[in-house]
């Protein structure tokens, strides 16, 4: 059967569920990933290890690129390049530069994106000492755990905006948004609102969504900014129940205000769908209000032919 | 170098633009070279904080700046084909985006065109729909373009020549401090951090240094820095070099273009600084702000923001390159203060300072032929539908499609810093700012390299990356 997809890119816990969702479906599909481990991010996730563990019997590619060259989309690796029609980007987050993030001064060593702080201390090396952490989420959490680990001695998690999660007592979290990087060769400090806090490496781990090749659908963390491993194989189980969906026909989605629904695309025959909103807090699905404390929610939309999505209290 | 202190015919102290081009000119005519910079690879002090952008001329029309300028222009399409560097021909596009620009607009073309043509660019009125055809992100009434500028890979360049000197015999000091300059009769004697050297003639190219370097051969002359701020968006948003029409450059207003680099990007600026700052090369809240104001009106943003940065232009107190002799030896000659235009003068400088050491006695051979130095990158060919094989499939960055034959090439090329191979492959470069490939790359690196990866730094002394 042809599910109208060729690959997934990215071979983390939302890649590995929708291949594995796929092909129970009996859909052929291909695993491409360009690292030479699989897991992504969520390798330094408890809970999200153990589901991990049950999609090891799927077949990877290792260290195999998909890259945007001159208009095309091409698979890359060690045995050639393929051209690839269809796919599903299941990348993971990305990290803003530090200037998106309003982050300027020097540029020294030491600001790593969280992914590069990541695949470093795996590699079992230690990125330094007094360590700032930008973002203050389940993952940068994790992180700053690792961190520790490798020889880190202090850890300062620096959250831009209030977020209610919970805290480890040996972490220190500081509120405020870092605007400026010091240092000639190393980090030396960070501005964070207008204290200097002394450190000799900053990892941003701010997370936005995104999608670097225009003719695929996007799964997991490359869609929605949400933080629990459940919700990603939620978005996984979503779009393979939308892909096999017979109709083409598709379900109207009003949304108002800073709330993401996934699919992207709801077709009319999808009994569910995916809301989130980082910030949590309560929204209304056609009149009903829906629980978005864990920063999702997957509400039941069966037999409906439109959907409507607002923030409650406003 | 130990006891045996071998004597050139040329030491130039500083490995940027300026001083590799002296080099390379003096060792294709078979003059033995070596080249002292106190950073860790050529281009890392000013070049490598440089927009690319090849200029026509700058006012004052009359100063040395501006008449190297006109001839380096002219001489950089030999040189690019020479070396195969990455570079492209261009217009600028001055933009009226409000009624009272469209309104100085016939003037200013008035003017421009008596001031560039008779230098020989061309000049000429680009209509609204014109302006759209040509540039369909830009906002525009109409706009004054000028032909004759283009842009250049710089690093690519710094590289390029790096390795052409390289193959042709120059020696290169690098991490190695001038702490002094002797001049005698006969020779020059040069202390440095790593021991003597001697030469029968010494050319300053030491950037914001040359006045140092100047003071200790009698030449005064004072090098400030002032500091260019750019924005890096990850997509190409004009094909030609974009400005708002102004009138008058007001200082510290100055604010550069919106110019198309040969790598898809596009880079905002750089603004002037009015302020000295002789090493800061951070970027501020108010940098970026000008430039958002200044470009923000005439384009249609498309792309992230992926980097601000900042360059620095050595700036002479004389208000204009200074390239002289020292006032006591024919042996020394001073290049300072090569601020904006200096990229674009570089080749006319070098041609200048070969001509100089010529009349002070230094015997030049005919000219020979230089290395081949053409190669496709991952990209390139990938880019030409190539097929790629072994390691040039194993992509390290997806962003910019480099791989680890890539990382190795730039390993061979002399890549000593993590600095060394981004701005050699462009790795990390792209829309993602190495979040795939920084970890990975640090892995390779250390592996062709031999060096642990707690001893390799990202670019300067003491800038290490893992402990």
């Amino acid at each position: 059967m042809d599910s109208g997809v060729d690959v997934i890119a990215g071979a983390g816990l939302s890649g590995l569920t929708l291949a594995r969702e796929l092909l129970d479906r009996g859909f052929q599909v291909r695993v491409l990933e360009l690292r030479r481990r699989v897991g992504g991010i969520s390798i330094i996730d408890g809970d999200a290890r153990r589901i991990l563990d049950k999609l090891s019997d799927i077949p990877v590619e290792l260290e195999k690129a998909i890259v945007r060259v001159g208009g095309r989309t091409l698979a890359v690796s060690r045995s050639g390049v393929e051209g690839v029609v269809r796919g599903i980007t299941a990348i993971g987050f990305r990290v803003p530069s530090p200037a998106e993030l309003g982050i300027l001064g020097d540029r020294p060593s030491g600001v790593f994106p969280f992914h590069v702080a990541l695949d470093l201390t795996m590699e079992g090396l230690s990125i330094g000492r007094r360590i700032a952490i930008y973002g203050y989420n389940r993952y940068s959490v994790l992180l700053a755990e690792k961190l520790l680990e490798a020889g880190a001695r202090e850890i300062y998690m620096i959250a831009p905006e209030k977020t209610p999660i919970k805290t480890p007592d040996h972490i220190e979290v500081l509120e405020g948004r870092v605007r400026r990087v010091k240092g000639v060769a190393r980090v030396e400090s960070v501005l964070v609102g207008s204290s200097i806090l002394e450190v000799d490496t900053l990892v941003t781990a701010i997370f936005k969504t995104w999608n670097p090749f225009p003719n695929f659908d996007v799964v997991g963390h490359a869609a929605v900014e949400v933080y629990e491993p459940q919700a990603l194989v939620e978005t996984s189980k979503l779009l393979a129940e939308n892909m096999a969906c017979e109709s083409d026909e598709r379900m109207g989605v009003v949304v108002e205000g800073d709330i993401q629904v996934f699919p992207r695309v709801v077709r009319r025959c999808l009994k569910r769908i995916l809301i989130a909103r980082p910030r949590g807090g309560r929204v209304k699905v056609n009149g009903v209000s829906v629980d978005l404390s864990m920063g999702y929610a997957v509400v039941d939309v069966g037999g409906l032919s439109s959907v409507r999505i607002s923030v409650e209290g406003v | 170098m130990g006891w045996a202190v071998e004597r050139y015919d040329v030491v130039v102290v500083g490995s940027g633009i300026v001083g590799l081009l002296v080099a390379y000119e003096l060792s294709k005519r078979g003059v033995s070279v070596a080249v002292v910079d106190e950073n860790l690879e050529p281009g890392f002090g000013v070049s490598k904080g440089h927009a690319g952008v090849i200029h026509v001329i700058q006012p004052p029309f009359s100063s040395l700046k501006s008449v190297l300028a006109i001839h380096g222009n002219r001489l950089y399409d030999i040189l690019v084909r020479e070396l195969g560097v990455r570079y492209r021909r261009l217009k600028a596009l001055l933009v009226a985006g409000s009624a009272i620009q469209l309104a100085i607009l016939p003037l200013l073309y008035i003017i421009l065109k008596l001031l560039y043509e008779t230098r020989g660019f061309k000049v000429s009125i680009v209509s609204g729909r014109e302006l759209r055809d040509l540039e369909p992100n830009v906002g525009g009434w109409a706009a004054i373009a000028v032909d004759g500028y283009a842009v250049v890979d710089s690093f690519d360049l710094v590289y390029k020549l790096y390795e052409a000197c390289r193959s042709l015999g120059v020696v290169f000091h690098l991490g190695t401090r001038v702490t002094g300059v002797k001049v005698s009769q006969d020779r020059v004697d040069i202390e440095t951090t790593r021991g003597p050297l001697k030469a029968s003639f010494l050319v300053n190219a030491a950037g914001l240094n040359s006045d140092y370097i100047a003071s200790q051969t009698g030449f005064k002359v004072r090098v400030e820095g002032r500091r260019g701020s750019m924005l890096v968006f990850d997509r190409l948003q004009v094909r030609n070099i974009v400005a708002p029409l102004v009138l008058l450059e007001r200082r510290g207003t100055k604010g550069g273009g919106v110019i198309p680099t040969t790598w898809g990007h596009t880079i905002w600026g750089p603004n002037l600084d009015s302020d000295i700052s002789k090493g800061d090369r951070g970027v501020y809240h108010e940098d970026v702000a000008v430039l958002l104001r200044r470009f923000g009106g005439v384009i249609r943003v498309k792309g992230r923001i992926i980097k601000a940065y900042a360059g620095v232009r050595p700036t002479s107190d004389k208000g204009d390159f200074v390239i002289a002799y020292s006032p006591t030896s024919r042996r020394v000659v001073n290049v300072a203060g090569i601020d904006s235009p200096g990229l674009t003068a570089a080749p006319a400088i070098a041609v200048m300072v070969l001509d100089m050491l010529r009349k002070a006695g230094l015997k030049l051979g005919l000219k020979r032929r230089p290395p081949s130095l053409r190669y496709l990158s991952t990209r390139d060919k990938l880019v030409l539908g190539l097929s790629v094989q072994g390691d040039e499939g194993v992509i390290v960055c997806p962003c910019m499609s480099v791989s680890l034959a890539d990382i190795a090439r730039a390993v061979r090329g002399g890549a000593r810093t993590l600095d060394g191979v981004i701005f050699r492959t462009k790795l990390a470069m792209g829309s993602c700012q190495g979040q795939h490939c920084l970890g990975r790359a640090l892995i390779e690196f250390s592996r062709m390299t031999g060096v642990e990866p707690r001893y390799v730094v990202k670019g300067g002394e003491g800038s290490w990356i893992v402990e």
